[in-house]
């Protein structure tokens, strides 16, 4: 195979020789692909041949085609920013020795490279071909982290030949500040503890819907979080003085220029030691923003400057996180059992769910029970907020997740269970009925 | 394989060939222009290798995924199990070996490209003999060294930088690159250098764009990242600045107009160098920017108003545009102009809106179509594509068939080429709009492209029939339709503001109106006979060509009398005296005619007088209404084929030649009411071998090289015309000459209804034995002259009286058109008519020269004001129904007489038949009941399968020169 371009090259220009007139012509650049594109060609051929050879040898034996076992239940995931809300679902499930399908719309998704049989995971494309196959799959549970789907102007309309679609929440919160619509189309919605049900009733009360299954089963991605966050706790260096990470999240919602300009320097001013964390996304979408307060603080001796991907090593360094709408609040507060001061920036209410609701949102609520809040135009106040949000204990902080969650480190299988069961219990539904019908 | 060529390369090669245009009439240097060309393919191939690079990199990053995973496969486990488990990991990355192609598909892509390139280069025949810096002729080889050729060399130097400039090559692509480089130097060693210099330029530019990139500075990325982040950051503008900056267009327009007006620049600059519209475009540029910093110095932003800067300049649509940009390319950049204003109003008038920004506008338009933009755009220049490239073309194919040389089966390929350029058009500008523009080209594309559905398919004016290459309707192209071009674009925004709430329909109605159309042309294509359309009368006239000695196939017996009718298509009786003045030769040329000025065509077109010319008063179009048991065609070729038919009863061959009935396809009807087939001849077609030994003669050999392209280009023409606003149409029509290659394809059409005339001597011969009836029908009368007149017909008295250049240039352009037709016509008749004096058939001969119509301002439609004023009303102004009509009894004698006879053209039948009872030679006793009336209809109508639909009947009592014994019939067509 190595030899095969070389050998291209010869016959190339043996033809040179042998023709007097060329019909195009290629720079060498050009030309190497050309003989790329022969080499891969000549590779492809080759296992198609091998692939042939073993078929006739082995038989079916080595199918690695989807069974209907498979299509029992089906995970489907945008992308491996999903990967930790999936990972303790798959676990259960492989446990529980449960065929399942696995789809991804991410190529870079750590579940592909998982290898068992009882496991059917696939790549489906990203973008409108991803979205189309996720709509043709015949499964009687798809668990989706995915919102809105069914929703007009949503991409992905509800899969026709899905029996149930549920939602796994992929953060602690409740429907309020999802976007209008988002879960109208899903036959259950997982909750994180029962305290949400009452406001999803009311909105299928409201618009006429039939009533979901809202079982109340935690959040699954606390599993994968929580041992790393032990971990983190037990290596983390013991430090003098008070460390504050600032996270805020990116986009409308988020706080990256403000926290700049004011929080940090404040904070600084303040004596304390600053750990800044902006949001992954804010180095692509608010770069001018960012190389503005690198200029500032990258090599400022009071700043710790993290682009780490994991996050946990800062919170456990830290004593209180300022942040806005970002949920590594919750992941703070219940982890590692620290308070949370919250920028409170006015967000239009149009678009989400709670401007049908008519009531006040969870998150501001939650806000004042995870430590204090923080209106933007008092942001020069932050040092006294900190002090206020200490005054949190972290008993306080475990008392409070207490009522936010279920399942607490065992969500993953908690969600594995109920879905086993829903297909059983849809399998001896459907059986019932051939029998009633017969 | 010549399909796939005119669908892949064809397309690409006629882009590199308007792009070489474009960049010669900038430069005015082969040379510079091949340089020109090579920067702007770089350019545009930026885009291109950007998209590739993107690919290469998935690809890349997959493997990098995969590869720890094969590798722990292979070192776990070894044959079947190991080849199992790889192709179950393929599985799980939807990844097959093959897909490994898919990084290179960006570069696959510009091999056509390449092979475009050399397509057009080698076969652009106007760079011969063009030097430029040392070489001395770019179409040959440079010979620079003494023999040797240099150009190959430092092409290959070149070659050789750029592989050792690029960055991303490993050692191996380095070897492999080497080894093409030196396959092209063999291959490409005698090549012109005009392809060399092309070739090598590209290295060069590569070799640059290598070099900034390895110095992280790689100036197509960079300058599309510094708009995009300028265009993000613009702040909120008022409403007042947008239409402050609207208001300085007229500004820039006038200053343009004032720096391109004669005499304001020097004459060497503008004189010498046409593209001297460029640097009053700079200085225009300057101003424009200038007085809008000075305006709103305040803090406004200048990037604000680049499109509306970019869109004001080609607004300058002055004669110096006209010759650098294709009309289109001007008109697509104009409407860009009324596309943000639009919007610009669309969010004044929205509540709470007061202020605007490009981010609001930009989302204005993303919300149009929603996330769909992207499909939108794809359907849309789909629709757009097989409406102007498909549809309309097969259309306006199918309503005449006969009229072109080719089959569409022969034309469909072509056709196809220009859709597959269009899409790839609407792909590249896709590809290189910058993000910021391009959430416009949905909205943009689904305008123009109901826009051009309107104008297709629901708005249309009549412009009569598009005849020769003139439409019938001149007059309605001049007109300004304004409120109907305001209509429809109010109609296309409304339309496209309210699909906005209907998100199910939108893509729908796009959809199948394309697939309705892409339908209809398909079924069109499949259902239509090519044989039977062009093919099969003129291969019969080929082989009856073969089969004479010499070609001599019109044959004129010296024994018995020959019948003999030449109808002159169109051939307007009101002119032919001045024919006479002009050329007073022509009335002892013409002896023994006899001239009948009172004699009215059965038709105003062809189609209703033919038959009854050929058939007699009985096939008027009345009668034939009034025999409801036969199909139109069936009683339409029985008239036809009556005349042939008595001829060949009593022992004659027929031939029976030209179109007779265009519009379709009369001829093979005719055959299957022949009684002896076997002695006549029909031939529809004059053989492309004759049209171009006629056009050697008269000394415009060019002129005969049609090929495919011509009527691909006449079709797209007229399809262009069709789907175009109002405001475009005259520029599309320009005066009847459409494009130099329509004029191109007229002109072939004029050559060969001439050379039917002009040839006669050389076609006939004189034999003994059965005698003879010859139809010619020939529409030389009816073409509009475009070609030089001195090669035509010799002066006799150049610039005196009589010269026709000046008596013509006396009348109007179209007039003047038609009378130098006319008088050709005349002309070569005379000269046949002394080939068969001399040969000793002219007395044994009865001969009948008529027209089947006269040259009225054919609307087709009914009867509008004539183009000129000089025709008058009535008889010689838009209603004329009189038409040429001459006969020539055998042994008759003497300069031709005038009889005020009132005679129809439906007696032609009759007085041929005098040849068949032989002398004495009188008149025939014309029937009864014979009435002279004029059907007037447009072809159109006439050519439903059934009946005749015409617009009215004129029965004509008296003298045709009395107005006042005219009469209305309107009940003809029960």
């Amino acid at each position: 195979m190595k030899y095969c371009g070389l050998f291209t090259c010869l016959v190339a220009t043996f033809m040179a020789f042998t023709h007097e007139n060329a019909f195009a012509y290629m720079d060498p650049g050009t030309g190497s692909v050309f003989v790329y594109i022969l080499t891969s060609v000549c590779a492809a051929l080759l296992f198609l041949g091998k692939s042939l050879f073993y078929r006739v040898g082995a038989g079916k034996r080595l199918s690695t085609r989807t069974t209907d076992s498979h299509q029992q239940i089906t995970l489907f995931s945008e992308g491996k920013t999903y990967w930790f809300t999936f990972k303790p679902i798959i676990e259960a499930l492989l446990e529980r020795g449960q065929a399942f399908t696995y789809l991804t719309m991410d190529v870079e998704d750590p579940a592909l490279a998982i290898e068992h049989p009882l496991m059917d995971n696939r790549y489906i494309w990203s973008g409108s071909a991803g979205f189309a196959r996720a709509c043709a799959v015949r499964t009687k549970v798809m668990l989706s982290t995915t919102p809105n789907i069914g929703t007009p102007g949503y991409p992905m309309p509800r899969p026709r030949h899905v029996e149930t679609l549920a939602h796994v929440m992929h953060s602690v919160s409740g429907i309020d500040l999802y976007q209008r619509h988002a879960w109208d189309c899903y036959d259950a919605v997982l909750l994180a503890n029962d305290t949400f049900r009452d406001t999803v009733r009311r909105l299928e009360k409201l618009r006429g819907l039939p009533e979901k299954e809202l079982p109340a089963l935690g959040v699954p991605y606390l599993d994968v979080l929580l041992p790393l966050a032990e971990k983190a706790r037990r290596d983390a260096v013991p430090h003098q003085g008070t460390t504050v990470l600032v996270a805020p999240t990116w986009g409308e919602l988020g706080t990256l220029g403000p926290c700049g300009d004011v929080v940090v320097p404040r904070l600084l001013e303040a004596g304390f030691t600053v750990i800044f964390r902006p949001h992954p996304q804010s180095y692509t979408s608010e770069s001018e923003v960012i190389q503005n307060l690198e200029s500032r603080f990258l090599h400022h001796h009071g700043v710790i400057w993290d682009r780490e991907v994991d996050s946990t090593a800062s919170m456990a360094a830290a004593d209180v996180l300022v942040s806005d709408q970002s949920s590594v609040r919750q992941v703070f507060a219940f982890l590692f059992e620290k308070p949370v001061v919250t920028i409170q920036k006015p967000i239009p209410l149009d678009a989400f769910e709670i401007s049908d609701l008519g009531e006040e949102p969870w998150h501001t609520a939650a806000a004042h029970r995870m430590g204090s809040v923080v209106p933007m135009d008092q942001l020069d106040d932050i040092v006294a907020h900190i002090s206020q949000a200490r005054e949190k204990s972290a008993a306080d902080l475990a008392a409070f997740r207490e009522t936010c969650l279920v399942n607490f480190g065992r969500a993953g299988s908690a969600v594995a269970d109920w879905a086993i069961a829903r297909c059983a219990n849809e399998t001896v539904l459907a059986g019932t009925a051939q029998k009633a019908s017969a | 394989m010549n399909t796939l060529y005119l669908l892949i390369i064809a397309p690409l090669a006629q882009l590199y060939g308007i792009a070489y245009e474009i960049c010669l009439s900038l430069t005015h240097n082969y040379g510079l222009a091949l340089l020109c060309l090579s920067v702007l393919v770089t350019l545009i191939f930026i885009p291109l290798k950007r998209i590739t690079m993107g690919m290469q990199n998935r690809e890349k990053r997959l493997q990098e995924i995969m590869r720890p995973q094969i590798d722990k496969i292979k070192a776990e486990s070894t044959g079947a199990e190991r080849h199992h488990r790889i192709t179950g990991l393929y599985r799980r990355y939807a990844y097959n070996p093959l897909y490994a192609l898919r990084s290179s598909v960006g570069l696959m892509l510009q091999i056509p490209f390449l092979i475009g390139a050399y397509v057009m280069l080698s076969h652009y025949d106007p760079i011969q003999g063009h030097p430029f810096f040392l070489i001395r002729d770019l179409g040959r080889p440079d010979a620079l060294l003494g023999g040797l050729n240099l150009l190959p060399f430092v092409m290959t130097g070149v070659n050789l930088v750029a592989l050792y400039t690029t960055p991303s090559f490993t050692r191996r692509e380095r070897i492999q690159g080497l080894a093409i480089a030196a396959l092209f130097l063999v291959l490409l060693y005698s090549s012109p250098s005009a392809l060399l210099v092309y070739w090598t330029a590209n290295n060069v530019f590569m070799v640059l764009q290598n070099l900034l990139e390895r110095s992280r500075r790689f100036a197509g990325i960079k300058c599309g990242e510094f708009l995009s982040a300028r265009f993000r950051e613009l702040p909120r503008q008022s409403v007042r600045a947008v239409l402050i900056t609207i208001a300085l267009i007229p500004i820039a327009i006038a200053l343009g107009a004032l720096l391109l007006k004669e005499g304001t620049l020097p004459e060497s600059i503008s004189h010498e160098n046409p593209a001297y519209i460029f640097p009053a475009v700079i200085v225009t540029i300057v101003v424009f920017f200038a007085a809008t910093f000075f305006i709103t110095m305040n803090g406004y932003q200048l990037w604000f108003f680049i499109p509306w800067g970019i869109s004001a300049l080609f607004y300058l649509r002055s004669e110096g545009f006209v010759t650098i940009m294709p009309w289109d390319l001007q008109a697509f950049l104009c409407t860009l102009l009324v596309i943000p204003a639009l919007l610009v109003l669309w969010h004044r008038f929205r509540p709470n809106r007061a202020e605007i920004s490009f981010s609001e506008l930009r989302r204005a338009a993303e919300a149009v179509f929603g996330d769909r933009g992207k499909t939108v755009y794809v359907v849309c220049v789909v629709t757009v594509g097989i409406l102007w490239f498909l549809f309309c073309p097969t259309a306006l194919y199918s309503s005449a068939p006969k009229s072109f040389e080719f089959p569409l089966d022969a034309l469909f390929p072509y056709l196809g080429s220009w859709f597959v350029c269009w899409c790839l058009l609407a792909y590249l500008l896709w590809a290189v709009c910058p993000a910021f523009l391009r959430a416009f080209l949905p909205f943009l594309t689904a305008l123009v492209s109901v826009i051009l559905l309107a104008n297709a398919l629901v708005v249309l004016v009549n412009f009569g029939i598009i005849d020769g290459n003139q439409l019938g309707r001149r007059t309605a192209v001049s007109g300004w339709h304004f409120e109907l071009d305001l209509l429809t674009f109010v109609a296309a925004v409304a339309l496209l503001v309210v699909q906005q709430r209907f998100n199910a329909t939108r893509l729908f109605i796009f959809g199948m109106v394309s697939l309705a159309m892409g339908l209809a042309a398909s079924a069109f294509l499949m259902t239509y006979d090519p044989v039977n359309a062009a093919g099969r009368s003129q291969g019969e006239l080929e082989a009856l060509i073969q089969a004479n000695p010499e070609g001599r196939f019109i044959a004129f017996s010296d024994e018995g009398t020959n019948s003999l009718l030449i109808v002159l298509d169109q051939f307007d009786s009101i002119g032919f005296e001045e024919h006479l003045e002009r050329d007073p030769d022509l009335l002892e040329r013409f002896a023994g005619f006899i001239w009948y000025p009172d004699t009215v065509a059965a038709g105003n077109c062809t189609l209703l007088s033919i038959p009854a010319m050929l058939g007699g008063y009985e096939y008027i179009p009345s009668a034939i209404n009034r025999d409801r048991s036969r199909t139109r065609y069936d009683k339409v070729s029985e008239g036809i084929a009556s005349l042939p038919n008595d001829f060949t009863r009593a022992g004659y061959d027929a031939v029976l030649m030209g179109g007779l009935v265009s519009g379709a396809d009369i001829f093979s009807w005719v055959r299957r009411k022949l009684t002896h087939p076997e002695s006549v001849h029909l031939a529809r077609k004059f053989p492309p071998s004759l049209v171009a030994e006629w056009a050697d003669r008269i000394g415009c050999p060019e002129l005969a090289a049609t090929d495919e392209n011509d009527e691909v280009n006449l079709l797209l023409t007229i399809a262009t015309f069709r789907v175009s606003p109002y405001w475009l149409k005259p520029r599309i029509y320009s005066d009847g000459k459409w494009m130099p290659d329509v004029q191109k394809w007229g002109m072939y059409k004029t050559l060969r209804e001439s050379a039917m005339i002009g040839l006669l001597p050389d076609l006939s011969r004189v034999r003994s034995g059965r005698p003879t009836l010859t139809v010619l029908h020939s529409e030389v009368s009816h073409q509009e002259w475009y070609l030089p007149k001195e090669s035509i017909v010799p002066v006799p008295n150049p610039g005196g009286e009589n010269d026709p250049a000046i008596f013509l240039n006396q009348l109007s352009i179209r007039r003047r058109k038609q009378m130098y037709s006319e008088f050709h016509a005349l002309t070569w008749l005379a000269d046949f008519f002394d080939w068969m004096r001399e040969n000793g058939v002219y007395d044994n001969t009865l001969i009948v020269v008529a027209s089947d119509h006269n040259a009225f301002n054919f609307s087709g439609m009914g009867f509008f004001p004539p183009d000129d004023d000089r025709i008058r009303p009535g008889l010689a102004g838009s209603l004329r129904p009189s038409c040429l009509f001459m006969v020539k009894y055998p042994e008759q004698r003497g300069a031709l007489a005038t009889s005020l006879e009132p005679m129809t053209n439906t007696d032609t039948a009759a007085i041929l038949r005098v040849a068949l009872d032989g002398p004495p030679w009188t008149p025939p006793a014309m029937d009864q009941k014979r009435v002279r009336s004029h059907f007037m209809g447009h072809w159109g109508w006439a050519s439903h399968p059934d009946n005749y639909y015409t617009g009215g009947e004129m029965l004509i009592h008296g003298n045709i020169l009395d107005e006042t014994g005219y009469e209305w019939n309107t009940n003809q067509n029960q």
